[in-house]
């Protein structure tokens, strides 16, 4: 043996476990791209047209309307190829997203693998080529897909009509209350019945989309078991009542037993019941919402179904109804007639349109490569392996002194938990925010909650079925050290982040519209007012 | 950026706590005799150790030695003493020191003690000056203390370092220590201070201006004018939330009375239980109060012209209790409570009662009888 040989993995490993990651975010302190345009640079050098083109498009612009003519040349960075690809990597170098680090802290958003090969078929070009106004008969394939979807999204709801049109959760769920209001007129009930009973705990979308469509909102709190108080829910019920919509399990992860019981009192008021079930990663091919007695549900492709979120979409939120409800479904639809797929506007009782043309394609196809590799037992073992990830999480993090599990202790949870750091922070005076600024040193972070906090100091934690048992080791070795500085080095954690390359943000700048800015031009415009010069 | 942070130490605060006296208000030198040591110094010590995250150029403004210089040196930071005080200090040198550190424009008034400090400052600065409570004494009704004196200093901090700093209605309440002695627990509403608004728990990316406990008070408001009939009689308790609506309605209401509206006009401010009852005996009446933060009070405390007579006229149904979701979610849980003097009256509070929390938006809230 020579003296220069080194074990070059010998940090990382103690007894076998992998210790806490070195780790450092890039730093690249790049421009914004508007900064980096040179006069002239091109990135892709256009031959010119020929003159059979030239004459055979010649009158194309007079075709137009003269109001969608642009009077200038957009103001595009102009940039080569090879400093728009370095300019994009360094920035993706300074993030932390699914495909690099372990993001079962994100909960509520059931981050999970989504896998490479079906991006690939929703990039082929016999995909991505498509336009939506092509004949039916040549998309017959994409329609078959439609079609089979939403025959998967009805087994695993239990519903009978299913539109894939909604382009996120949130306009399912707005869609879900449009098909409401539509029942409403058709049984001449919308003067008397206005009111929506949702849950603290809801998704804020649920109560903001009654309230689009006009209804007023009446919220349940939670009992001393975490489940939407049944009492407050019959105080509230009356024949003003419209609809209940709610989630089970809620955050919190905890099952409620009693969601049939919840069911029947609304539906025995006269009010119809919506199951927000836009994570359903721990009940597939479990519980269903039919049987639980619901009228209406929507799923987000984007999260049980392994879609991207995308930074925000484009997404699909699947609404599903029962037969009574399928006629105010938005239009159009899929229709299979005598082996042949059309697209068919719906009747007149349609709510219309939510979306554009028949919704996001392309994540439809993903969902549906997705479902089909997994089968109906596939899906049901993706949420038994993410119920037992969450609770074998549950049983580590718990262990960590100052963090709790409101709520119904004792009891195990579905797909997620939203975990308390009261405690800690009465101790040290450290908070949440300030203990997930510091995770993020060791490249991983966690998400609060919705605000108002109903559980003080939260972290909500979803680990689905992707992530290994490594994986979640990591993730809870990282807790277990932020909580230890936080009661060791309370200074360490009030200075974090110490390997991020953006410091700790004065939130301050987001409430105050006189310094936004939303655009590159705004940003022009806003340091003009503010008697500064903009860069050259 | 500089800081300037006033400072009021009450040393005499929760000197009778150990020595079981109760509170301290009058009987300081007979807890002293019993062996009692006032914490408050090192309390507020401990809260002012986390200033030290704001940098150079944080001064404590504040009196001479127990008053609050001893607290700030200890916890070594820069002290500039405008006031004379001989030790201990009296509630007189708490009044004087607080009226002298609003005129001087402090960025944030601290102060250590308990209830009976918090009603001494609320009295004198009023509800507008920023000013937050180290827990120091030996009651903490008043929804002015942070919950630890670590918690009093890091929210100091942020809120300092927040441009747009936004404070919250915070209830004084206090108990007579004189009935407490003798074993009768009926805390009062004394006023309002102006309290730090805790940034972290305004400023996610989710939330938005528009969610300030202000604007929220505005809108519960408004919902609540709008559902008022002509041809009822609204008896509207005090409360900062109450105000809110109390303003929107209009005419010379009181913050801290009950006020009868018949619709929407004012029939009496300020009403005496008596005046009440005559007001409701022939007439439909619903109440609407708001409920003490943390505690959940609804009637008995600060509003007892709410009698168990009429309480009873009115009804669980007949009730509103305008509550933001932040104030519901500061019970953790725990009920409304309905303090009255009649039991059979407060049993029937007992179940749900409304609440508007919002507008056009309603929550159905748990009453228990005290």
């Amino acid at each position: 043996m020579t003296a220069s040989m080194q074990n070059i993995s010998a940090h990382r490993f103690t007894n076998g476990r992998a210790n806490l990651r070195r780790f450092h975010q890039a730093r690249w302190d790049e421009p914004v791209i508007f900064e980096l345009s040179q006069a002239g640079e091109r990135g892709v050098l256009v031959p010119s047209v020929e003159p059979q083109v030239a004459s055979a498009a010649e009158g194309v612009l007079e075709r137009l309307p003269g109001g969608m003519l642009r009077k200038a040349a957009p103001a595009l960075p102009e940039m080569s190829q090879n400093r728009v690809l370095r300019h994009y990597l360094r920035l993706s170098q300074q993030t932390l997203g699914a495909d690099l680090n372990v993001d079962v802290g994100q909960g509520t958003c059931t981050m999970k693998y989504n896998p490479k090969i079906n991006e690939q078929l929703a990039r082929d070009p016999r995909m991505s080529d498509l336009h939506p106004l092509q004949d039916a008969d040549t998309v017959q394939g994409l329609l078959h897909v439609f079609h089979q979807v939403q025959a998967i999204m009805m087994e695993v709801s239990g519903m009978d009509a299913v539109s894939l049109q909604p382009r996120s959760g949130s306009q399912a769920i707005y869609g879900n209350f449009a098909v409401l209001r539509a029942y409403q007129e058709a049984q001449g009930t919308c003067g008397t019945r206005d009111e929506v009973i949702t849950t603290i705990f809801s998704h804020p979308s649920d109560a903001a989309c009654a309230k689009l469509l006009g209804y007023k909102v009446i919220t349940l709190y939670p009992d001393a078991e975490g489940n939407p108080d049944i009492d407050a829910l019959r105080a509230a019920l009356s024949g003003r009542t419209a609809a209940l919509i709610i989630t089970n399990p809620e955050d919190t992860g905890i099952f409620n037993t009693k969601i049939r019981q919840f069911t029947e009192l609304v539906r025995a008021a006269g009010g119809l019941c919506i199951y927000d079930q836009a994570n359903a990663n721990g009940l597939l091919g479990i519980t269903r919402a039919r049987e639980a007695g619901f009228d209406m549900c929507h799923f987000n492709l984007h999260k049980t179904f392994a879609t991207p979120h995308a930074c925000g979409g484009p997404a699909v939120g699947a609404m599903c109804v029962t037969r009574e409800l399928e006629r105010f479904l938005p239009s159009p639809k899929v229709v299979l007639r005598e082996g042949r797929y059309s697209i068919e506007s719906s009747g007149p009782d349609s709510i219309g349109k939510v979306s554009a043309f028949m919704g996001t394609a392309s994540i439809v196809l993903r969902a549906y490569a997705w479902a089909m590799n997994l089968g109906a037992a596939g899906l049901r073992e993706v949420a038994e392996i993410a119920v037992l990830n969450n609770n074998y999480m549950m049983s580590e993090l718990l262990k960590i002194p100052g963090l709790s599990a409101p709520y119904a202790p004792g009891r195990r949870r579905i797909e997620q938990v939203r975990y308390s750091w009261q405690k800690l922070s009465e101790d040290t005076g450290i908070h949440t925010e300030q203990l997930g600024i510091r995770a993020a040193d060791f490249g991983v972070h966690y998400w609060s909650s919705h605000h108002p906090y109903v559980v003080p100091e939260p972290a909500t934690v979803e680990p689905t079925e992707s992530y290994s048992r490594a994986d979640l080791d990591e993730f809870i070795d990282v807790m277990r050290q932020v909580a230890h500085e936080a009661y060791t080095d309370p200074r360490k954690v009030r200075s974090a982040p110490h390997n991020c390359p953006v410091h700790q943000v004065d939130a301050a700048v987001l409430d105050d519209p006189t310094r936004w800015a939303m655009t590159w031009r705004a940003y022009q415009r806003k340091l003009r007012e503010h008697g500064l010069v903009p860069n050259a | 950026m500089t800081f300037r942070i006033g400072l009021i130490v009450n040393a005499m605060a929760g000197l009778g706590g150990a020595v079981a006296l109760k509170g301290s208000d009058g009987v300081a030198d007979l807890a002293i005799a019993l062996g009692a040591v006032s914490r408050a110094t090192e309390r507020a010590c401990e809260a002012l150790n986390a200033l030290h995250e704001l940098g150079h150029g944080t001064t404590i403004i504040t009196g001479s030695t127990s008053i609050g210089e001893d607290a700030a040196r200890a916890a070594g930071l820069p002290v500039e003493v405008i006031y004379r005080t001989a030790t201990p200090s009296s509630v007189e040198d708490t009044i004087a020191l607080a009226r002298r550190l609003v005129l001087l424009q402090v960025d944030l008034l601290m102060f250590a003690g308990g209830d009976g400090t918090a009603r001494d400052i609320a009295e004198c600065i009023g509800n507008e000056f920023p000013t937050l409570g180290i827990p120091a004494g030996v009651k903490m009704y008043s929804a002015s203390f942070a919950t630890t004196p670590a918690a009093a200093g890091s929210l100091a901090v942020r809120f300092l370092r927040t441009r747009a700093r936004r404070t919250r209605q915070s209830e004084v309440m206090d108990l007579d220590e004189e009935g407490l002695r003798c074993g009768r627990t009926q805390p009062s509403l004394f006023g309002y201070v102006a309290t730090p608004e805790d940034p972290r728990l305004l400023q996610g990316k989710k939330i938005h201006s528009q969610d300030g406990e202000a604007v929220q008070a505005q809108s519960i408001a408004i919902s609540a004018a709008e559902s008022m009939r002509p041809d009822t009689v609204y008896l509207i308790g005090p409360g900062s939330t109450t105000w809110a609506l109390k303003q929107t309605l209009g005419g010379a209401a009181s913050m801290l009375g009950v006020d009868a509206y018949e619709g929407r006009e004012l029939l009496m401010g300020d009403a005496t239980a008596r005046q009440l009852e005559e007001l409701t005996s022939d007439r439909p009446a619903r109440a609407i109060v708001t409920c003490i933060g943390g505690q959940g009070h609804i009637f008995g405390r600060g509003n007892q012209q709410f009698s168990a007579r009429i309480v009873k006229r009115i009804g669980r149904r007949g009730i509103s209790v305008l509550a933001t979701p932040k104030k519901l979610i500061s019970l953790a849980g725990r009920p409304f409570i309905a303090d009255l003097d009649d039991e059979q009256v407060a049993a029937e509070m007992t179940g749900h009662v409304e609440v508007i929390c919002g507008y056009r938006s309603k929550s159905f809230y748990r009453c228990e009888a005290f």
